[in-house]
């Protein structure tokens, strides 16, 4: 919740109250330019460049940024470094917004973060009227770095998005769920088509150079199983909206056909009853033996708890199937929610009969099942 | 843990006149919420409700800049911390700024309307949920 953050930093930054000048603002973003400028030059090998910066820097506080990011300070202990060193004792409010603004800075930089997002964070210090200048200038600075080459690990990911299976608000949900690492590992194994189309539905100049750094680090550093294993993840985020729409649908559905067919609440409570006292090996069993066609007419004949089952019980690789005919199918009437009830109560009983080939050893029935299948089997 | 912080309660001190309109603004804020979670942060950056509000307007930018959750809670929270709003209007950014945090979660708009209607008050939040529920508020994006 965004007031827990809020509350933990009220009492150490202080509300402006529009206390800055404009030529203020501007010489505190001047400041933050620089000291992620450095940052960045240091990130990109230039290994002399903090101790430059020390060096040449007039502005104490920066000069003191400069000094505790070289000496790999522990971020946790930068306020209180501004504290010791005597700079953060200002009640004058440009100077205390430049060591509040430095102090945030410093610690993103020791914790390593990108240095967009140093500057973003540097530059909400001074309100959003500097948030054109700040992107421009980071732009500039930030785009010049040729793209990555290409990697391509096998798999359906890149069928999956480009063949629009997905519509762009799903895969830009789940890369938003997803973050920018697991993001840039899945799509690090896609070819460049790919990786264009995930720019172009769901970041703004600024975010696309991100992501294409991102990506270049994945491809450098992550082995292909690793790239794959994300891959995959990202997938199951993908398909589990799908699960969740369609629950959504079929509960809808079932609402809209109990109205329509006066559906038997008895019947609905008695296929769920019997879905949620089965055996799981019966379960599966008598789920494989039947087609996605039928799961889908008896998904109507069944409460959530029941649907959560059925899907839990399904493996994975059959769960898409399914979730299509449920998707094609249209709400039964009363009849053929009974038979279909029937067909399934039928195939419990012929999985469990000390004949059936499906278990390697008959399963003696509880007498609440037997009760349930009885009452199915009994109903016109 | 939950923080809770003296100072903070009273700027964001508001009259029960100005919570009453909270609802609708929280109505709103879902139907944007929604429209993100289905089409994507572009489709909503022309919305009045984003055009007229420095805070979503730019948090919407943001979240197209692919930030992590944990950056944009933390840039957030700086823009209202030192930014100049007090009473109703810092409620109300309190409010966008929970919007674009649970938007940016790829929360469900169920979800989001649960992190959002506490803002109304314990007896408002639970009237404004059966209220939304009744008006058949997109059940999931």
């Amino acid at each position: 919740m965004i007031l827990n953050t809020v509350s933990k930093f009220y009492d150490i930054l202080a509300s402006r109250n529009d206390a800055l000048s404009a030529h203020g603002i501007d010489s505190l973003l001047e400041i933050a330019k620089r000291f992620v400028y450095v940052i960045a030059q240091s990130r990109n090998g230039d290994k002399n460049a903090l101790s430059f910066a020390i060096k040449e820097e007039k502005r104490k506080p920066l000069k003191f940024s400069y000094s505790l990011v070289m000496a790999s300070t522990s971020p946790a202990y930068v306020g209180q470094a501004f504290r010791a060193a005597g700079l953060a004792s200002t009640s004058e409010p440009e100077a205390q917004c430049e060591i509040e603004m430095l102090t945030a800075g410093t610690e993103l930089a020791l914790k390593n973060a990108h240095p967009v997002v140093i500057m973003q964070t540097m530059s909400a210090f001074l309100g959003f009227s500097v948030y054109e200048d700040t992107s421009n200038w980071l732009i500039e600075h930030f785009s010049a770095k040729p793209k990555s080459e290409e990697l391509i690990i096998p798999g359906d990911l890149p069928e999956i998005i480009l063949n629009g299976e997905k519509t762009d608000g799903e895969i830009a949900r789940a890369v938003r769920i997803a973050g920018p690492e697991l993001t840039a590992a899945t799509f690090a194994g896609c070819p460049d088509e790919v990786v264009e189309y995930i720019t172009s539905i769901c970041f703004n100049e600024l975010g696309a150079i991100m992501f294409d750094e991102d990506i270049a680090a994945a491809r450098s550093r992550l082995s292909s199983d690793e790239i794959s294993d994300a891959q995959n993840a990202f997938y199951e985020l993908l398909e589990s909206f799908n699960v969740n729409v369609t629950n959504t649908k079929l509960i809808a559905q079932n609402e809209e056909s109990d109205k329509k067919a006066n559906v038997d609440e008895s019947l609905v409570s008695d296929v769920s009853n019997l879905i949620l006292e089965l055996d799981e090996k019966v379960l599966k069993s008598v789920l494989s033996n039947l087609s996605p066609k039928v799961i889908a007419s008896l998904i109507q004949v069944m409460q959530p708890m029941a649907h959560d089952r059925v899907f839990s019980t399904i493996p994975s690789g059959r769960e898409k199937k399914i979730l299509d005919a449920i998707e094609a199918s249209t709400p039964i009437n009363q009849v053929e929610l009974t038979r279909t009830a029937q067909f399934f109560a039928q195939k419990v009983l012929s999985t469990v009969s000390p004949h059936s080939k499906s278990l390697r050893t008959p399963l003696v029935l509880p007498t609440k099942v037997r009760q349930l299948l009885s009452s199915i089997l009994s109903r016109e | 843990m939950i923080y809770w912080n003296a100072g903070l309660a009273e700027r964001m001190t508001c009259s029960e006149e100005e919570k009453a309109v909270l609802p609708f603004l929280i109505r709103d804020l879902l139907s944007i919420a929604s429209k993100v979670q289905q089409e994507g942060v572009r489709s909503v950056q022309n919305e009045s409700l984003v055009v007229k509000n420095d805070l979503l307007s730019f948090g919407f930018r943001l979240l197209s800049e692919g930030l992590a959750v944990e950056a944009l809670e933390e840039i957030l929270a700086i823009s209202l911390i030192t930014g100049n709003k007090s009473g109703f209007e810092f409620l109300k950014q309190c409010i966008f700024a929970e919007t674009l945090l649970s938007v940016a979660a790829g929360d469900t708009t169920d979800v989001t309307l649960r992190k959002l209607a506490p803002y109304c008050g314990v007896e408002k939040a639970s009237s404004l949920l059966t209220i939304l529920e009744e008006e058949n508020l997109p059940r999931k994006s």
